[in-house]
This record gives structure tokens, sequence and C-alpha cells, in this order.
């Protein structure tokens, strides 16, 4: 009954954050009580700044904790007795993403919620919250975990979609994220019931010997923890929140919601995929009689397959109409979401360690277009209409060139990363014989150039429509956000297997800029999953 | 496998055929006679005098939605109570991890005024 030895380390970096935020809301409490013994109100900014400083810290440590993993190799189980989380190079590697994107989301809201007046210290706690659930949705090996580790997860993303509460739109976007969201987690809980009863496990590696392609029990919740799983990562046709909720939300919290969940979905879909399915073809099963063996029973990995297939399509198609900053990168995350799942579908090493990378360079480049949105609002209000970017290189031509670069990335241009992380995705694919999805991807491709460089053309090539007022000064934390995005965008798709970026010598001092290989980081991560 | 589930199945049946039944041998057998009285709601005999449907404080949703969260994390207490012994100082350490994070968010809502009417 009680275990003989368990592993705390594994929980580490799930810990740090949940600590994060109990400290969070203590020192917000505490702060705002102590005011009356004071005589003096606090500086609201300064109350901000250390309790975004203190959620910071205790992602770095996590941040810390998990590169320490990934180097190290381990492979470590919280209770051997009854393996429920598991942090070995794949979760340690998935954990230092989704902490690196919420340590990038804390520093881009600091200012912005000041801006349009929500500077309250929740926002910290909820952020640090989810970032604990997504965390424990990655390290999970068993579909217990993984279900609370969803539902830490979403439950504060709802909030903080509504956070602007006294703007409609916030919460609009805060119900309708709720409803679906939730409708979503008992889709995804019915499978796991379902697939509870025809394996009589929870843990992703029964379904390697219960599971039995025949029964439509089991086929019938594979299917529900697939559509479970389509809702978290918005592929077609489970889309539909996800322009709603975008808009809506308060633009840094898009930011994060768009990386960090997507992220997290892919991850911890890979991970029940490699304990899981693989046995139901039997390893070496090939997709699509590819040449490379599969490791996915071709019916599942036609079914991924035609979900990337809808999402490239209708996600592309559907951000060249928008109007929007906020919806077009909707709408652009539902297309990358299609793109990530070619690499899902196609089921070797290669594609999912293409995969991996994609969701790396992802997060940079998609942040950092939301940054530019975030940098950008003024007076309480975001700037959110395509119509308003019209002759921004001329007021901020710093960041007219960073979005275009993002948006590059996003088109998949080179010499950004946008292009390799394609090219990965793409080419793995065609390797295991899907070459329809692949050209559907390179025809999408080319259509989301007009989706995406309508903006640069209007930042560039257009009179401003309206002068409001003097520009604001990027703040730094922005600042610090924006950078960091282009330098990886940049820096991932000039060296994508790394390499010295720069060397050079001033004077005595020798200076040398390397690129690490994040290729390298996310094959050693799938090599763990799929020896 | 399935076999397994049979009495659920005949539990099912069996309840739906017994309400069905009664309330179909009501429909069938009961006399039927309307007048404007039986069709007004029922107050405990009393005329009902005001819409049920009127506004109150949000506070009593605040009260509530608390009572919930912790009277369903206080569940949990129980199981635990009944093998302290056996558990002993590893479930102690297991119920004050679980216990800490409630208290700081008894904590947040005492300080913050959640429980000032």
């Amino acid at each position: 009954m009680i275990p003989e030895t368990i592993f705390v380390a594994v929980l580490a970096p799930i810990g740090f954050a949940a600590i994060g935020a109990m400290l969070v809301l203590l020192g917000e409490v505490l702060l705002s009580r102590s005011q009356s013994f004071l005589g003096r109100p606090w500086n609201a900014r300064l109350v901000g700044s250390v309790l975004a400083g203190v959620s910071m810290l205790s992602l770095l440590l996590g941040l810390f904790v998990s590169i320490q993993w990934f180097a190290s190799g381990d492979v470590q189980v919280f209770n051997p007795a009854h393996p429920l989380l598991q942090l070995d190079r794949f979760s340690a590697l998935a954990s230092a993403l989704i902490i690196t994107a919420a340590l990038l989301s804390c520093a881009l809201a600091t200012y912005y919620l000041e801006v349009v007046g929500i500077n309250h210290a929740e926002y910290y706690a909820l952020l640090l919250l989810a970032t604990a659930g997504m965390l424990t949705m990655v390290t999970a090996i068993d579909f217990l975990p993984l279900f609370v580790g969803l539902e830490l997860m979403s439950i504060p993303l709802y909030a903080l979609a509504g956070f602007d509460r006294r703007r409609l739109s916030s919460n609009e976007s805060a119900l309708k994220y709720f409803l679906i969201g939730s409708f979503a987690s008992a889709v995804l809980l019915y499978g796991v019931a379902l697939l509870y009863g025809a394996t009589g496990s929870t843990s992703f590696a029964a379904l390697r010997e219960g599971f039995d392609p025949q029964s439509p029990l089991a086929l019938t919740g594979l299917g529900l923890v697939v559509v479970g799983f389509a809702f978290k990562i918005s592929a077609v046709p489970f889309h539909q929140w996800a322009p709603d909720v975008y808009e809506g939300a308060p633009s840094s919290v898009t930011a994060y919601m768009s990386v960090a969940v997507k992220a997290t979905g892919v991850l911890a879909l890979l991970r029940l995929l490699a304990l899981g399915a693989a046995p139901l073809g039997g390893v070496g099963a090939t997709v699509l009689d590819g040449p490379d063996a599969g490791l996915l029973d071709a019916s599942l990995g036609q079914v991924l397959g035609g979900l990337a297939a809808l999402s490239m399509i209708v996600g592309n198609l559907m951000a060249v109409i928008q109007d929007n900053v906020k919806r077009l990168l909707a709408y652009s995350s539902v297309a990358h979401a299609g793109y990530l799942l070619v690499g899902v579908a196609a089921g070797t090493a290669e594609a999912w360690s293409a995969a991996v990378f994609y969701l790396i360079v992802y997060t940079f480049m998609n942040l950092g277009a939301f940054a530019i949105v975030v940098a950008l609002a003024q007076g309480g209000r975001d700037c959110e209409r395509v119509a308003s970017f019209a002759g921004l290189a001329r007021a901020r031509p710093g960041l007219a060139a960073l979005m275009t670069i993002f948006l590059l990335a996003l088109t998949g241009i080179p010499p950004t990363a946008g292009f390799f992380a394609k090219f990965g995705v793409f080419s793995a694919a065609v390797n295991v014989g899907l070459v329809p999805l692949a050209i559907i991807g390179v025809v999408m491709s080319v259509v989301s150039v007009y989706a995406y460089l309508r903006i640069p053309v209007l930042m560039y090539m257009h009179e401003p429509e309206e002068f409001a007022g003097a520009p604001a000064q990027a703040q730094s934390g922005e600042r610090f956000v924006l950078l960091a995005c282009a330098v990886a965008v940049l820096a991932l798709g000039i060296l994508p297997n790394g390499g010295t970026l720069l060397d050079f010598s001033l004077g005595e001092q020798r200076f040398a800029l390397s690129v690490p290989s994040v290729l390298d980081w996310a094959r050693a991560a799938v090599a763990f999953l799929v020896p | 496998m399935l076999a397994d589930y049979v009495g659920i199945l005949v539990i099912l049946v069996a309840g739906m055929l017994l309400v069905g039944g009664m309330l179909g041998a009501h429909l069938l057998l009961g006399p039927k006679r309307k007048f404007a009285e039986k069709d007004e709601p029922f107050e405990c005999g009393e005329k009902p005098i005001a819409s049920p449907h009127q506004r109150y404080a949000v506070k009593f949703y605040l009260v509530a939605l608390l009572f919930v969260v912790f009277d369903v994390e206080a569940i949990f207490f129980y199981p635990w109570a009944a093998v302290f012994t056996e558990l002993s100082w590893f479930g102690y350490g297991a119920i004050l991890v679980f216990t800490l994070p409630l208290a700081v968010g008894l904590v947040y809502e005492w300080l913050k005024g959640g429980l000032e009417w």
C-alpha cells in the first residue's frame, strides 16, 4: 500500500510551477493587506513586476531542472509500483519547451496588463497553474494524470481568456472556450472510459497488449480520445472555437494559449501513440504502403492524415479572408496544427523529430507575431485590425521589420526557421509515401503567402490610414520577447543543425556565438520514444 | 467480458418497466378532472403571491461555490482517515501535500475578502 520508493524529482518542474502560483497568490493578498498598516498604497506597477519576477523565477527553476534532466538522459517514474508520471528525455524537452513559452508570456504580459487595465496578480497565478497542468500532461504515461493535467491546464485558461472581465468580447471568449473545452474534455474522458472497458487499464502501455483492433468498444474509445486531442490542438473539424476565443481573449493570453496548448496536445499525443498505438498494426507496419516503416496502424494514420489535410486546407483558406489580425493568427494556428499532424501521422522517428522541431520553431514564431500585436496595444485597446498595420514601417520601423520576419517564418520562407520546420515535416511524409499530404501542405503554404504577406505589404507600401498619436515605446519585457523570438527564428533558420554563427576577435577577446543543434535535441527526445 | 454487465442491464430494464408500468397504469386507469385551482403551482396549499424569478445577492453564489470546493475537497480526508494507521507517516506527508494548496486557497479567499458578507 505504501510505495517503497517515490522519486520526488519527477515532480520538480510541475511542483515549481504550482509552488510559484501559490506564492504569487499569497504575495498578492499579503501585499494588498499590508497597505492598511503602511498607510499608503503600494505602487501597482511595482507589485505587478515583483509578482511577475516571482513567477518567472519559479519557471526558471523548472526550466533548469528540465534541461539538466534532458542532458543527463535519466529515466525515472514517480512511483515505480504504479507508474503514472515519467520524466525522461522526451518529457524533459517537452517541459523545457512549455516552460520557455510560459516564461516568454510572463515577460510579454507585465506591461500589456497595465496598458489594458487588468494588472492583477491572479494573471500570473493562473498562468503558472495552467503551465503545471501542461507539464503534467507531457509527463503522463497514464490516462488518469493525463486527464488531471488536461483539466489543470484548461480551467485556468478559461479564466485567463475572460481575464479582461469588463470587455464583453473577453467574456464571450471565456464562455465559448469553457463550453467547448469542457465538452472536449468530456469526449476525451468518455474515450478513456471506453478504452478502460476494453483493456482493463488506464495505462498507455496497456493498449499495447489489450487493444483489439476488431473490437468496436476499443475503436470507439480510441476515436473519442483522438477527437479530444483534436479539439485541444484545434484541428479541423474541431477548430471552430479557436478564432472566437483567440480574438476575444487578451492578446498576451492568446499568445500563450496558441503555442503552449498546441505543443502540449501534440507532445502528449506523441507519447500516447508511442507507448500505446504502436502495436495496433505492429511496429514495422507501413503507413499507406510507404517504403519506410511507420509506427501507426494504417487506419489511425489515415485518420490523423485526414485531420491534417483538412486543417491545412481550411486553416489557410480561412486565414486569407480575415481582416482581424488575431483571427488571422487563429486560423494560421489551425493550419499549423495541420502541418504538425502531417508529422505525427507519418509516424516514423524522422517524422516525429521533425514535428517536435516544428513545435519548437512554431513556439518562437507564433509568440513573436503575437508579441507584435501586444506591443502595439495602446490606450487600453488591442491593435487588431489588419488595416491598422498600414504604414507601420514609418511609425515603428523596428516592429514592422520584426513582424515581417515572423510572418515570413510562419509562411515557411528561408532563411527563417519556418522553412526548415516545414521542409522536415513534408520530406518525412514523402519518405513514408504520404505524397498527397505533402502536396496539399505545399499548395496550402502557397495560399498562406497571400494571407500573411498582406500585412508586410500594408506596413511598407501603404500610407497610414490615421495617425493615432505618438507611437508608444515598446517596453523592456516586450523587447526581450521580440528579440528572443527573432533571434531564435533566424538562428534556427540559418543553422538548424547547430554550429557557429559568429566568430570574431576584438583585440585579445575572442567572441563566438554558437547555435545549439535544436534538431538534434528533437531527435534525441524522439529517439527515447521510438528507439 | 460484456457478460459481467448483464446485472446492470437487468436493473436498467426492470427499472424502466416498473416506472413505465406505474405511470402507464396511472394514465390508463386514473380519473382525470381538470379545474383552475389544480393547474396552479402548488405551494403548501397557499396561492403563490409573486413570481419565483427574482434577483438575489450574488454573494450567495460565491458562498455556494466556496462551499462546494471545500466540501468536495474535504471528502478526500475520510478515506485517508480510515486507513490512517496503515499509511502512518507516508500518508501523513501525502495529506499535508494535499492540504497545503487547500490552505493557501483558504488564506487567499479570506484575505481577499471572499468570506465577508
